[in-house]
């Protein structure tokens, strides 16, 4: 009997241990140093085994602070991340756990009269239920298309889940409170509305996400449509030009024949370079990299850059064809445009914009350089904050590129160590 | 001194570009050499016969053979030559950047962007003109920084991998790379163990970095990030082609 119990205790550290490492594992990167990872786990099962033992002398109080304190102590051993952000899931990962085993547990009292083994059958269901809660939240979380909410949706939506756990406490707590016969039954029915309403929430969660996700992609193309159709137009435009200077060559090859004819060198030279200074016969102004996206997004930022008096300098070696979406591309090189044009607008002294792409071994590098002036709000981790007062409409920019760049397992890096010089440089992976 | 040919079939263009080059030369004390080619099959030729050339200004819409095919056969035996497309389209083809070009130049050429590319490439010709030096039972040894592939560090041995050969010696990834930075030679650490010149990378993806001679190295998890912000600061020296 002992040796069973034995068993059932490892059982469960194990399903215990696993069952912290999954919460935490969606939230935080582990760590590379082994000695402090194994410090963590000998701790937390060191916490599991001693748990029967400790937890019925100390009071109530005592035993949260020290489920909280012990949960910090092993997550700050083994995972990387910001200690607020530990201690905040420290936290609720205490609470739901706690929660989930005051469920089980009155349910138990309620219905389980008559089940011997009580403790250790608890002790699983609890964290089965635990380990259920946690897959859920999983789905919600790593799903790299709903991390995109705001976050004052998902806290918003949280909520729901935490609210229902307490109700659903509440109505147990108070079934087995009262004396009514029919309580059991009424419980039980609500305890799984609150289920499905849970269930519902998650899904209508990663609706909402999924729905924002591609308003922001309609978004993005329609500017893209936007931009192509008044690069056509000005293809359009060069296109007639073109025609112009194909009528006029007639007349021009008529004067060389001419001076030819007379023996007038000097002239014929002088001639002909006036034709070719003329601009018709150079290569254009206009940026011709022949790839449509980029030549229209480029031509579109840049006039409006020159439009502004800021010098705009390019230099593009990139192939027609790419093995990068259009629409990322557009993405990207759109948001960084944006950024750098109004930046570069509101700096003192020189106003530039300095653009290089280049194509490198099916890789694509883009580095975007602009002067500014002011102070750049610096977010949570290594995120730019916007500084325009319409937060709601702006600072998806540097996010959303760093987004679009992680579908190459590219990188966006953003230097703005030289005062008055902000520099932003994207590496895209094309193989 | 610098070797640089010109290839193109256009016989106007090609004493124009010399033209420039030597005058530019003069005017900056770049000692110079020039030769001309009229035909792709010349040039990659006398590539192929160890007749190494620094710079390469090459015409891309050539009659016979055009020029990116030129490029790759050159490539095929000189890997470190500059390669300069003249080109009289302003988009290019995505063949075209498998040989890694240094520039392109959109004719009609002028003399402001000839300079600008031949100052460049002499900056990068330069810096890439020194030796590693290492001594190994008791003797004192030196590897041309452009030869070496790359280091590998192996228990305490270090290998120097260059295309034909392979070296060793004892001693410290972590001092070689000190040592390197202060010698302008560009070198990634991608790894614990490795090592690379930049310029003997052939293929780079996010995770691996295949070499010159085929090898292919995985680029560790915590360097990734590192490396391509180096790539692209690498890249990113600046010209502007107006």
């Amino acid at each position: 009997m002992s040796a069973c119990k034995w068993m059932a205790d490892m059982l469960l550290t194990m399903f215990t241990v696993y069952l912290f490492f999954l919460y935490f594992g969606m939230f935080f990167e582990r760590r590379k140093k082994n000695i402090r990872v194994l410090l963590g786990v000998i701790v937390l099962v060191l916490w599991q085994v001693g748990i029967p033992e400790v937890i019925n002398e100390l009071p109530k109080a005592w035993n949260i602070g020290t489920t909280v304190g012990l949960a910090l102590f092993v997550v700050a051993n083994v995972f990387e991340g910001k200690a607020w952000m530990k201690s905040f899931f420290a936290v609720t990962f205490a609470a739901i756990w706690m929660l989930a085993e005051m469920l089980i547990g009155s349910v138990l009292m309620i219905y389980g009269e008559s089940i011997v083994e009580r403790q250790i059958f608890g002790a699983f269901a609890s964290r089965f239920l635990f380990f259920l809660i946690i897959l859920a939240l999983r789905k919600v979380f790593t799903n790299e298309k709903v991390t995109g909410l705001p976050t004052g949706y998902s806290i918003l939506i949280i909520f729901i889940p935490t609210g229902s756990i307490y109700i659903m406490n509440a109505v147990f707590v108070l079934a087995y409170r009262t004396d009514w016969e029919y309580a059991e039954g009424y419980s039980l029915v609500s305890g799984l509305i609150l289920l499905f309403i849970n269930v519902l929430i998650f899904y209508i969660y990663i609706r909402l996400a999924d729905d924002l996700r591609i308003r922001r992609m309609n978004l993005v193309y329609e500017q893209q449509l936007d931009l192509c159709a008044r690069h056509q137009e000005e293809r359009e435009l060069s296109v007639l030009q073109m025609r112009d200077v194909r009528h006029g060559m007639r007349n021009h090859l008529l004067s060389i024949l001419a001076y030819a004819e007379r023996g007038e060198r000097e002239k014929l030279i002088q001639f002909v370079t006036d034709i070719i200074e003329d601009g018709r016969l150079r290569p254009s102004e206009e940026i011709n990299t022949g790839n449509i996206v980029t030549d229209s997004l480029v031509g579109y930022w840049k006039k409006k850059a020159e439009d502004a008096g800021i010098e705009f300098l390019t230099d593009l070696s990139i192939p027609m064809e790419m093995p990068f979406r259009g629409a990322d591309i557009s993405l990207i090189m759109g948001n960084l445009l944006e950024n750098a044009v109004e930046g570069a607008g509101r700096a003192e002294g020189r106003k530039y914009i300095r653009l290089k792409m280049k194509y490198d071994k099916n890789n694509l590098l883009i580095t975007i350089e602009n002067s500014y002036r002011g102070k750049l709000a610096k977010g949570k981790g290594e995120e730019l904050r916007t500084t325009k007062t319409d937060t709601s409409n702006h600072g998806i920019g540097l996010p959303s590129v760093r987004r679009a760049a992680d579908k190459y397992q590219g990188v966006l890096s953003v230097d703005t160590t030289e005062p008055g010089r902000f520099l932003a440089r994207v590496v895209l992976y094309g193989s | 001194m610098i070797k640089v040919a010109i290839c193109d079939d256009d016989i106007a263009t090609t004493g124009k570009i010399e033209d420039m080059l030597c005058r530019i030369a003069k005017r900056n004390f770049i000692p110079i050499e020039t030769e001309v080619f009229w035909e792709g099959e010349h040039l990659s030729e006398a590539v192929e016969s160890m007749n190494n050339f620094d710079v390469i200004f090459l015409d891309i819409e050539m009659g016979q053979a055009d020029g990116i095919t030129v490029a790759r056969k050159i490539r095929e035996t000189d890997k470190n030559v500059l390669i300069i497309y003249v080109t009289s389209h302003e988009s290019y083809m995505q063949e075209s950047f498998s040989v890694r070009p240094f520039r392109f130049l959109v004719k009609p050429v002028e003399e402001k962007q000839i300079a600008g590319c031949l100052e460049a490439a002499y900056e990068e010709i330069s810096s890439a003109d020194s030796y590693f030096r290492y001594s190994y039972q008791r003797l004192n040894c030196k590897i041309p920084v452009r030869d070496i592939l790359y280091f590998e560090s192996k228990r305490r041995k270090v290998y120097i991998v260059t295309e034909k050969e392979t070296f060793e010696f004892y001693g410290k990834l972590n001092e070689i790379e000190e040592s390197l930075r202060a010698s302008k030679g560009i070198f990634l650490r991608i790894h614990q163990s490795f090592l690379i010149n930049y310029k003997h990378i052939k293929g780079l993806a996010y995770d691996f970095a295949v070499m010159d001679n085929e090898e292919r190295l995985s680029i560790s998890e915590d360097r990734r990030k590192l490396i391509s912000k180096q790539y692209c600061a690498m890249e990113d020296t600046f010209y502007v082609g107006m």
